[in-house]
């Protein structure tokens, strides 16, 4: 393999580290984050989940807790733990389907919730 | 310099340190369980009192800072916890439309607190309340059946 | 003179002299790894700051929160900072994950790397997550009473676990002093000793961390 001297990814990673600060502090001035409701306010109708969790909170409208908030995310985390020897296995199409398929999965949840609480919190 | 004989070789002495941090460090952990899970510094009475007042009619009426409802039934009073039992998020009462309603996943049970929709299980649970002289005692802890709801 | 020449050295200890070309390729690596420890950072830094001002609590928190993001001076952009830098976290170490699966760098002999990567990923969620608790408010409560009663449902180690990691949170809200310590202190010094390992070890393994 080619090598190329360190200094050169130095400069590259100075650009990126400045550029990446730059969007950040930039969005923080532009973008408040949100504060969510006071406990002293008079009860929420509809408490929507952080985005990440966005998918667990689908699956709950529809499963049972063990299953949708137990069961599910655990063989999500096995299988991606397991991909380094899913891969030695069944090679490049058995690790790249089975992360694809988890991947999928957690992709239209989000997408799911999204569409159904029209923006996160 | 190191005697072949003697029982504190080198080796014997960081075996005996390794054995002693690893048992050390396995004793630690139920003693450190215990601390971590500990509620003494919480820990909340069941038993709520307070004036009868004749805002408790017939519809459901919130104790303000507890999960409990209270209204008229029969010659007594009812109590109700407003304890989603999906996953235990609190539950309000609409008067107007004479239901619960949960904020977390949407379940609705009826003015009794009957799941009518949603994932919610079982009933909302009613708890034990009894009227003294003009004060009611509320025990959240002691839940009941609707039939037996008055005490 | 000497000093210089040590510290010289120690910067070549820790980074490469040389680097494989193709680490250097934006298009091979997307600076994702990177961008995801810069947030980290920010997240150490900013997170460190919004200490000094927050208290955990049932109602403490949110009032905090709300000092924070009005009267405060800068409280307002430090939490901003925080906020985002959090979510951009996230985005990021997932688009990493990504990255590294389809470079296909799991590998042997890079098992071990992929697996403290998934681990990192995980408190990175749990991270996110605590941190939602804390802002005290009624949405934070809710999902703190759901995650509860979640981890309640793990067989065995679950009760315990939810007693241990949320202490008492209210329906209201979800600050309680428990979670503050395990998002301030505990998770993410394990994070940081994580990601320690995890860089010396992509080295090690003949690959290179560029940003
Ligand atoms: S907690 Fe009430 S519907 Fe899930």
């Amino acid at each position: 393999m080619d090598k190329v001297p360190g200094r050169k990814l130095w400069s590259k990673e100075g650009l990126v580290v400045i550029f990446s600060l730059a969007i950040g502090i930039l969005l923080s001035l532009l973008l408040q984050a949100p504060v969510g409701t006071s406990p002293q306010a008079p009860l929420l109708a509809h408490a929507v989940a952080p985005w990440i969790f966005g998918p667990v909170q689908i699956a709950l409208l529809y499963l049972p807790p063990w299953l949708g908030a137990v069961l599910l995310p655990l063989a999500a985390l096995a299988c991606l733990t397991a991909l380094p020897w899913l891969g030695k296995l069944g090679g490049r199409r058995l690790a790249l389907g089975s992360f694809a398929a988890v991947g999928i999965i957690i992709g239209v949840l989000l997408l799911w919730f999204m569409g159904r609480e029209y923006w996160w919190h | 310099m190191e005697d072949e004989n003697s029982v504190l070789t080198r080796r014997n002495l960081l075996r005996i340190g390794w054995v002693s941090i690893i048992a050390s460090g396995l004793l630690s952990l139920w003693p450190l369980s215990q601390y971590l899970t500990s509620s003494e510094d919480s820990l909340q009475s069941d038993i709520i009192t307070l004036k009868i007042s004749p805002l408790i009619g017939n519809q459901w009426y919130h104790i303000e800072n507890t999960r409990v409802w209270l209204k008229r039934a029969g010659q007594g009073y009812a109590a109700i916890l407003a304890t989603c039992t999906h996953l235990g998020c609190e539950v309000a009462y609409n008067s107007s439309q004479q239901k619960w309603f949960c904020p977390c996943h949407g379940s609705v049970y009826n003015a009794e607190g009957t799941p009518i929709a949603g994932p919610a299980p079982r009933d909302l649970a009613r708890v034990a309340v009894k009227a003294v002289n003009d004060t009611l005692i509320v025990n959240i802890g002691k839940v009941v059946g609707m039939d037996r709801q008055i005490l | 003179m000497t000093q210089k020449r040590t510290q010289e050295n120690f910067l070549w200890h820790i980074r490469a002299r040389q680097v494989p070309a193709r680490a250097l390729s934006v298009v091979y690596t997307f600076c994702l790894g990177g961008i995801s420890f810069l947030a980290f950072v920010v997240l150490a830094v900013t997170g460190v700051l919004l200490m000094f001002h927050y208290q955990p609590g049932y109602s403490d928190g949110y009032h905090s929160v709300l000092n924070l993001a009005s009267v405060i001076p800068y409280g307002a952009v430090l939490r901003n900072l925080h906020y985002w830098a959090g979510q951009i976290m996230v985005i990021t170490v997932a688009l990493h994950m990504v990255r590294v699966v389809w470079t296909q760098s799991y590998r042997p002999p890079r098992e071990l790397n992929w697996v403290v990567g998934v681990s990192l990923l995980v408190i990175t969620i749990i991270l996110d997550f605590s941190g939602y608790l804390l802002r005290g408010s009624q949405e934070s409560g809710a999902a703190a009473t759901v995650a509860v009663h979640i981890l309640q449902l793990v067989p065995g180690i679950g009760v315990g676990l939810a007693a241990a990691f949320f202490g008492h949170p209210t329906a209201l809200s979800g600050s309680t002093l428990m979670i503050y310590v395990w998002h301030c202190v505990a998770l993410p010094s394990v994070a940081f000793y994580l990601q320690g390992y995890h860089f010396w070890r992509v080295r090690k393994d003949g690959g290179i961390k560029p940003l």
